[in-house]
């Protein structure tokens, strides 16, 4: 075991690790808000809306992610758009991203109370006001610790990014092990990143998670 | 543009292959998850926390890494996996991690009441376990198990990093031969969807089967 | 119950028929399907964006690969570098695989690659003249004690997706099996990990990595192939330039270094086979 190498190749690792986390953090974002407006569109938007966006759901549910990566980077080039590595790999990733938060979303709408929704039309509140006021806020002890949960979903599927030949975390660590030769090493140094990317987030997402339960519990009683 | 027709044989031998290493690694991971969960349960300290240690470095490492440990980097120290093998004991490592939450949540569904009612009428642990709490825990198991299955389906798809010819990677050999790779992909995507629709509306099927013999 | 049952089988009945509509409607042959033939010349778009962008398979040397400061290195980044010079514009390097080369090039992603002259990929893409003269051999365990082709016609034989390595192994050996990667580095250490008893790639880079790791041993070559620049395809003003761009470096030096051979011998660590020469 030459740990030299591996403390040689450190900057090239920790470059790789910055490219995972700022994809990680740009897919949510963008992921989020698209949820968002599907959530918002399927609620809000009437029956045939709330099919069309389910089916999309579905498909990119029904799909694995590392296929959805290879037919945005290799699929744009039909429209015409020459997309690189990194835009394709966030555009994948958001896309994912949102169908599976828009469910998320909609779980913790459907776990607040009808009565919630009703009390709120009927005084005189807009569907889309009730909607953002009265009833995502309520949902917001479900949503965030599963939120949360995703965004570590998200950090380790950054790898899947391997196969665009993005220099993310993944591809840095075969890259280096073609070079010196040095597998086992090398990938157990790229496991021990991403453990200590995850692990903290995951304790962080339990404790929140009994944090909101309390809060949560407190709040239905009203 | 019937080039699912035209390449039907490959195809369907990758989609077999997929549905095979997806079935191997649920049943495999089922064990090994359910040996978890039980360790975790366990009185001696140091198999308790040798249980939650596993689950969490395999919850929080990706499945890919995972992969290339298992092919690229156990040859290292003697351990040599085709690439089938290596996909299908990464994805079953994977899955026993996961899977081991999910036992132990169904363990503890199990409502004491029933536990006490089966004492009460001298069921012996044999015939409580089978009668009483087998039952009730697949029943609040089901849904995540199928869930996880499928899942499993869809992950499959990383052997294609390591040259297993499940479904993507003979799609990605067509395409490197043929360059039609907008069909191609259009109807990769397509064969899951079908499959995962078909899976999740079987389960659904099976778990209302299952539901008659308890209403 | 009932609702959903329906609306899973009416989403499940869309899937199929969007799908349907999608095979039947789509141009066959994907984004090749549409007229080729850009109104604009590649060579313009280069000069135009002041920018040369170089489709390079990074994965092994000879080729190219990255070093410890994560820089690409090799033959073709430095050939590919003479080329922007002349053109007087910046090179960008873009990493493919293999297998990605020529829908790169189709949908204009990259300018030019490089890649084996095959009559199947001629109707794809364009070659303008060759760069280099390789081959396809295979190289196994020293110690597995294999001396010919005979005694692989039933083994497993490792090869990059599509390259030239592959449909060679696939097409002299159908009986063995083809364990395919992205990579040819990844495809080499099967062999050295025992799980592939043989690669099948190019000359070069079998020869360059059995010199760094004495455990392999190259066989004689299988094939000659004349490996020239990807262009895209009936691209006739951006073949014309990149000929001439290759007869200046290998031969004239009037308009670049005219030092071709020399960057060959640097790279391949031996006398380069002629580029142009009697079958």
């Amino acid at each position: 075991m030459d740990w030299a190498l591996i403390v040689a190749n450190l900057p090239l690792l920790l470059r790789g690790t910055l490219t995972t986390i700022e994809l990680a953090l740009v897919a949510f974002v963008s992921g989020t808000a698209l949820g968002l407006a599907i959530t918002a569109g399927r609620t809000l938007g009437g029956r045939d809306a709330n099919l069309l966006l389910g089916f999309v759901v579905d498909v990119v549910r029904g799909s694995p992610l590392l296929v959805q990566l290879l037919v945005i980077y290799l699929g744009a080039s039909a429209i015409g758009l020459s997309l690189g590595p990194f835009t394709a790999a966030v555009l994948g990733l958001s896309i994912n991203a949102a169908a599976y938060l828009s469910e998320i979303f909609r779980g913790g709408i459907g776990s607040v109370t009808h009565g919630q929704t009703e009390a709120g039309l009927s005084i005189g509140l807009t569907p889309t006001q009730v909607l953002g006021e009265v009833v995502l806020p309520q949902s917001l002890p479900v949503i965030v610790p599963a939120m949360m949960g995703f965004f570590i979903g998200l950090l380790k599927d950054t790898s899947l990014a391997y196969v665009l030949g993005l220099l993310e975390l993944t591809r840095v660590g075969k890259n280096v092990m073609d070079r010196t030769f040095q597998p086992f090493e090398m990938l157990l140094v790229v496991a021990a990143i991403y453990f200590l990317l995850c692990f903290p987030l995951a304790q962080l997402v339990r404790v929140t998670d009994a944090r909101m339960r309390a809060r949560g519990l407190a709040q239905a009683h009203v | 543009m019937s080039i699912l027709l035209e390449y039907a044989e490959v195809f369907a031998a990758g989609l077999a292959l997929t549905l095979l290493i997806a079935m191997s690694a649920s049943f495999g991971g089922a064990l090994v998850g359910l040996l978890t969960a039980i360790a975790r349960m366990s009185r001696l300290t140091p198999v308790r926390w040798l249980a939650a240690g596993y689950v969490d470095v395999i919850r929080n490492t990706p499945g890919l890494v995972q992969l290339f440990l298992i092919y690229l980097g156990l040859p290292v120290i003697g351990i040599r996996f085709s690439p089938l093998m290596a996909l299908i004991v990464a994805l079953t490592i994977n899955n026993s991690a996961y899977l081991a939450e999910v036992f132990r949540a169904g363990l503890q569904a199990v409502p004491k009441g029933q536990l006490e009612a089966a004492a009460s009428i001298a069921l012996t642990r044999r015939a409580t376990f089978v009668e009483v709490v087998a039952p009730h825990m697949l029943r609040a198991m089901y849904p995540a198990l199928t869930n996880q299955f499928i899942q499993t389906v869809l992950f499959s798809s990383i052997g294609t990093v390591v040259g297993v010819e499940e479904l993507t990677q003979v799609t990605l050999i067509l395409e490197s031969r043929t360059y039609r790779t907008v069909e191609l992909l259009t109807v990769l995507t397509a064969l899951y969807v079908v499959l995962t629709f078909a899976l999740a509306a079987g389960s659904r099927w099976l778990g209302a089967q299952l539901e008659k013999g308890y209403r | 119950m009932q609702s959903r049952w329906a609306s899973n089988l009416l989403v499940l009945i869309l899937a199929v028929a969007i799908t349907y509509g999608l095979m039947k409607y789509m141009p066959p042959g994907g984004s090749a399907g549409n007229a080729p033939a850009a109104p604009q010349s590649t060579l313009d778009r280069v000069v135009a964006t002041k920018t040369l962008r170089f489709g390079i398979p990074i994965g092994d040397l000879p080729v190219a690969i990255r070093d410890e400061k994560g820089q690409v290195v090799g033959l073709v980044p430095d050939i590919a570098a003479e080329m922007a010079k002349a053109l007087k514009v910046n090179l960008e390097i873009v990493e493919t695989t293999a297998p990605n080369r020529i829908p790169f090039l189709q949908a204009g992603k990259i300018d030019a690659s490089i890649g084996t002259i095959t009559l199947e990929r001629a109707k794809s893409v364009g070659f303008a003249g060759v760069w280099v003269v390789d081959g396809t051999t295979m190289a196994v365990l020293a110690v597995s004690g294999i001396k010919d082709y005979d005694g692989l016609k039933t083994k497993t034989i490792a090869a990059v997706t599509g390259a030239t390595g592959d449909l060679v192994a696939s097409k002299h050996f159908p009986n063995a099996k083809i364990l395919r990667f992205d990579q040819p580095v990844t495809a080499i250490q099967a062999v050295l990990q025992k799980q592939a008893d043989a690669v099948s790639d190019d000359i070069s880079t079998l020869y360059l990595a059995a010199e760094k790791n004495k455990a392999l041993k190259v066989l004689p070559p299988l094939t000659r192939e004349p490996s020239g620049v990807m262009v895209p395809l009936g691209d006739q003003k951006w073949i014309n330039w990149v000929n001439y761009f290759l007869d200046d470096f290998y031969g004239s030096g009037v308009s670049t270094c005219g030092c071709g051979k020399e960057v060959l011998r640097k790279w391949l660590k031996g006398e380069p086979q002629p580029l142009r020469f009697n079958y």
